[in-house]
């Protein structure tokens, strides 16, 4: 809205063209323009004059705001407005990073979870009794005690391997790995501690929540491999299902990614089933500002085990390789994008979920690169912790490893 | 808990500039990602010097910054920067006594078309170094900030109905110039 006083068409002409012109003043000004060709023409101009400014809004280079954050005393060397190399600001950029409270999260995040893996084992590691002797080597036995008519062939295994051996001496038997399990017997009678039998318990438990593993399975599997007698598993104490709700839905990504890890302890069998979704997880996040971040993910891959329990009045060792779905919540803590290198964004992330068979944890440290505004990829590397109950006793399982994906925000 | 900056007001992200935090700098950020380009364009084009526009740009954001430590009140934080910059602009321009070349004197470059951007931003750049300052001003202020009528009248300080004069004389003397390009 104007005045409304002008010293000629043209002029108003101009204030219609900048958008400054009412309804009202318009009018007239239009009738002026349907019967002045001269004013018609100056009107072509001054839009062609119009044209030649657009599109000329001048972005400032990247480096001067760096010498901004330099001279208004965000960064390392203040008042210095000396543009750096890349390799001296990757150093400025660590440095700020390493004093984040950030950094100081991630940090604890791995000493609680070593802590936690150390008391967990503390028995096993400091009170465990000398360790065996046998060779590392697998060798054939003529004499091992198989149960019945069948007498295979079967592969003894000595593993020295103190964490997971209460005992002074194991004899490891391994089935082929087709069969996804191994029992080990050996021949230091010890008294039964576990209630006989109970065949009903024991197939509706699905010990370790591995479909594939099935008393009967050993005796007509046709693989010709020995029978459990009289094994009692304690069946499986489902994971209470794990939620996160967000209260908004502003910001949300999708991140889809996949890892690959060494496990402790690994088990030299290969999983029966490989679905094509093994090693995929799927997240989705929301961001309650551009640092923290809450959200779900699921996930499926291949669990390593190794535990002991009693049969009978023997105990023996199982091993296997669980296909676990896992789900839970997750918290996800983003520092500041670091501008020399390409607008990386270090991430810290930690999940909380669970398996059939336990809870699950998993800590990762990796970064983002954003190739557009709304889709990024990320790598990093990844720690996770899987614990279970065996007949009342704790084990667990670690991989280490990385992971890799692409990240969708919308 | 913290606004997500993206979503706060620009004088929301003044206030909370003050903290000596990585969410400060953050919202030092987000207000240099608003404001920015249009004020190194203002820059770049009151002054014509590439080298004197950047140092006065930096100086126009570090000054800034600087403000947010004093604890004051601030209602347009666009206008304030915008304020700063044209103050750094005016001082260096009477400082240097930048020569003005009378329009009619002016030796305009010739170029065949005006297609390629470079060019035209040259061309254009000439033209406006030809027009006096109080007209040039709000011609830049216009035309390139895209500012209405009544903000340039309160960044300027004067009334809207001598921005609108003055912008129309700027357009008038500019046209002039560009008669035979803007035929084309």
């Amino acid at each position: 809205m104007n005045d409304g006083t002008y010293s000629s068409p043209s002029e108003q002409l101009s204030a219609l063209l900048d958008g400054e012109l009412s309804a009202t003043e318009s009018s007239p000004l239009f009738y002026e323009l349907a019967n002045n060709p001269e004013l018609q023409e100056e009107m072509h101009q001054m839009l062609a004059m119009k044209k030649l400014f657009q599109g000329t809004s001048i972005i400032p280079p990247d480096n001067l705001k760096h010498r901004i954050l330099l001279g208004a005393g965000l960064g390392i060397t203040a008042g210095s407005v000396i543009p750096q190399s890349t390799i001296s600001s990757f150093f400025q950029n660590a440095g700020q990073f390493l004093q984040t409270h950030g950094f100081y999260m991630a940090l604890s995040g791995v000493v609680t979870g070593l802590a936690t893996t150390l008391a967990l084992n503390w028995n096993a590691l400091f009170n465990a009794p000398e360790k065996a002797t046998a060779p590392l080597i697998a060798q054939k036995t003529e004499n091992f005690q198989t149960p019945e008519q069948q007498k295979p062939e079967v592969i003894i295994k000595y593993i020295e391997k103190k964490v997971f051996i209460p005992v002074e001496k194991k004899i490891f038997v391994q089935v082929p790995a087709e069969a996804n399990i191994a029992s080990k017997e050996d021949n230091i009678p010890i008294e039964p501690v576990q209630p006989a039998f109970d065949k009903q318990l024991y197939l509706a438990s699905k010990p370790i929540g591995n479909k594939n593993y099935f008393a009967n399975d050993f005796a007509n599997n046709g693989l010709g491999h020995m029978i459990l007698p009289n094994t009692q598993i304690a069946p499986r104490v489902p994971n209470k299902a794990f939620r996160t709700q967000t209260e908004d839905k502003n910001k949300f990504s999708f991140t889809l990614r996949q890892f690959a890890a060494a496990s402790i302890p690994t088990v030299d069998l290969k999983p029966i089933s490989e679905p094509t979704l093994n090693n995929l997880a799927l997240s989705l996040m929301y961001f309650i500002n551009p640092n923290h971040a809450f959200g779900i993910e699921i996930g499926q891959e291949n669990i390593e085990q190794q535990f002991t329990g009693m049969d009978g009045n023997k105990e023996i060792t199982w091993t296997q390789n669980y296909l676990a779905f896992w789900t839970g919540g997750l918290y996800q803590f983003s520092f500041d994008p670091i501008e020399n290198l390409g607008d990386i964004i270090p991430f810290t992330k930690i999940f909380l979920g669970g398996t059939r068979v336990g809870p699950y944890a998993k800590t990762s440290f990796g970064f983002r690169l954003p190739l557009s505004e709304n889709v990024a990829i990320m790598s990093g590397l990844e720690y996770s912790y899987l614990y279970y109950q065996f007949q009342g006793k704790n084990f667990n399982t670690q991989k280490f490893g990385a992971t890799y994906g692409l990240v969708i925000k919308f | 808990m913290k606004k997500a900056y993206k979503t706060m007001t620009d004088e929301e992200l003044y206030r909370a500039m003050a903290d000596d935090n990585a969410y400060g700098r953050h919202c030092f950020d987000e207000i240099y990602l608003r404001h920015s380009s249009k004020v190194y364009t203002y820059c770049k084009k009151v002054l014509g010097d590439s080298d004197l526009a950047d140092d006065l740009f930096q100086e126009t954001f570090i000054k800034f910054f600087n403000s947010s430590k004093s604890g004051r009140e601030m209602t347009n934080v666009g206008a304030f920067i915008f304020k700063i910059a044209r103050n750094l602009c005016l001082n260096e321009k009477q400082r240097k006594h930048h020569t003005f070349v009378p329009l009619d004197e002016l030796n305009m470059p010739y170029y065949d078309d005006l297609s390629d951007s470079k060019e035209r931003e040259q061309f254009l750049q000439t033209a406006l170094d030809a027009l006096p300052r109080k007209y040039r001003e709000m011609l830049i202020l216009k035309e390139y900030l895209g500012l209405t009528y009544n903000e340039i009248a309160d960044m300027l300080e004067t009334t809207m109905a001598t921005v609108r004069i003055r912008i129309y004389r700027a357009k008038t003397k500019l046209r002039e110039l560009l008669v035979p390009y803007l035929e084309q």
